[in-house]
């Protein structure tokens, strides 16, 4: 199951001679840059539930990004940008991390919570969503903290119930709202954009009136944007 | 989903049923009893949790452990201000607001 994307491994072919050094620096204190370089490559060891704890049906990777809003982003500049805060493969490491993790309510500046499978880049480009889109969901102010804890959890015990199809969720933390997106491998495929519309309203509680907005990766990448021009669905 | 057919290649990790109570499967996947059902869907068994049962696994000693390597990201894993000094100012901004109330309270328990 860890090694059936093979996306983030390609990224590492030029990289070998720094395998063992991150598995050795993963043990000192490590400053900022040597930090990066850890995330950058990814982890060598396999991650697994621990003894007695509860396994997911995938494994998870958090993410997070940050950029100043002047400054438009471009595919360089996003990867770069993105940082991998650890897997995990239970329900215990789950609450390990996010229990550390700020709430994205309290985040600052133009900031966005990533959690995706293990292997899939939260990127339009990555293998696994370049077929792919989203659903958006935009909040007002305050609402952020509590819709992003219901929708991971949903996420994680398997509740959208679309198969492979479920490739992460994000929580992006802007000036006057922040939006919650789902994001999945086959925009095309009307059968799983709709269980996963459903399946949102059921677990986020949205009232029958909440507007859902879809957007293929295709249009954002055409666009250079995340959120604008979609696909209006009441 | 007709589209996505085939037989997943994944290993999935066998399933426990943990259901406390046969008469309470609900109609409904998202309210599991005990949150963790065995459940054959299309392309193989599924790990499935409940909302329930994730959060009351927050509360257990496995949880709670801090991640071996968190990395260190000021606002996000840890304080806004990463100085040390930044830190204790705000916790002692902290203390001084809860010693207000509680103070008068702890003497009386004391004189007990």
């Amino acid at each position: 199951m860890n090694n059936k994307f093979q996306a983030l491994k390609d990224d590492d072919s030029g990289d070998h001679e720094h395998s063992e050094d991150s598995e050795l620096l993963k043990e000192k204190e490590t400053e900022v840059c040597d930090q990066e370089k850890i995330q950058s490559t990814a982890k060598r060891k396999a991650v697994t539930p621990g003894a007695g704890e509860h396994p997911l049906q995938y494994n998870y990777t958090f993410w997070y990004s940050r950029r100043t809003p002047s400054r438009p982003a471009n595919t360089q500049s996003y990867e770069q940008n993105i940082k991998q805060i650890g897997t995990v493969a239970s329900v215990e490491q789950f609450w390990r991390f996010y229990s550390h993790l700020v709430r994205p309510g309290d985040l600052t500046g133009h900031s966005d919570f990533h959690l995706f499978k293990e292997g899939i880049k939260p990127m339009w480009e990555d293998e696994a969503n370049k077929n792919g889109g989203k659903w958006i969901i935009r909040l007002r102010k305050g609402l952020a903290s509590r819709f992003w804890e219901n929708i991971i959890l949903a996420m994680l015990g398997e509740q959208f119930m679309v198969g492979e199809e479920i490739c992460g969720v994000v929580v992006s933390i802007r000036f006057q709202e922040d939006i919650i997106s789902v994001w999945n491998k086959t925009a095309s495929d009307q059968a799983t954009t709709a269980r996963i519309r459903d399946t949102l309203r059921r677990v986020l509680n949205l009232p029958p009136s909440t507007i859902m907005e879809y957007k293929t990766h295709t249009d954002s990448i055409k666009d250079n944007s995340s959120f604008r021009n979609t696909k209006i669905a009441v | 989903m007709s589209t996505n057919c085939h037989a997943s290649k994944s290993c999935p990790i066998p399933t426990k049923v943990l259901v406390k109570d046969l008469s309470q499967l609900p109609d409904l996947y998202s309210s599991t009893p005990g949150g963790t059902l065995f459940s054959t869907t299309p392309g193989g068994t599924r790990i499935i949790y409940g909302r329930k049962f994730l959060m009351e696994c927050r509360n257990s000693p496995l949880a709670r452990t801090p991640p071996s390597y968190l990395p260190q990201i000021p606002g996000v894993t840890m304080p806004q201000h990463s100085t040390l000094a930044k830190v204790e100012e705000l916790q002692e901004l902290e203390t001084e607001t809860e010693k207000e109330t509680p103070a008068d309270d702890a003497q009386f328990e004391m004189d007990i």
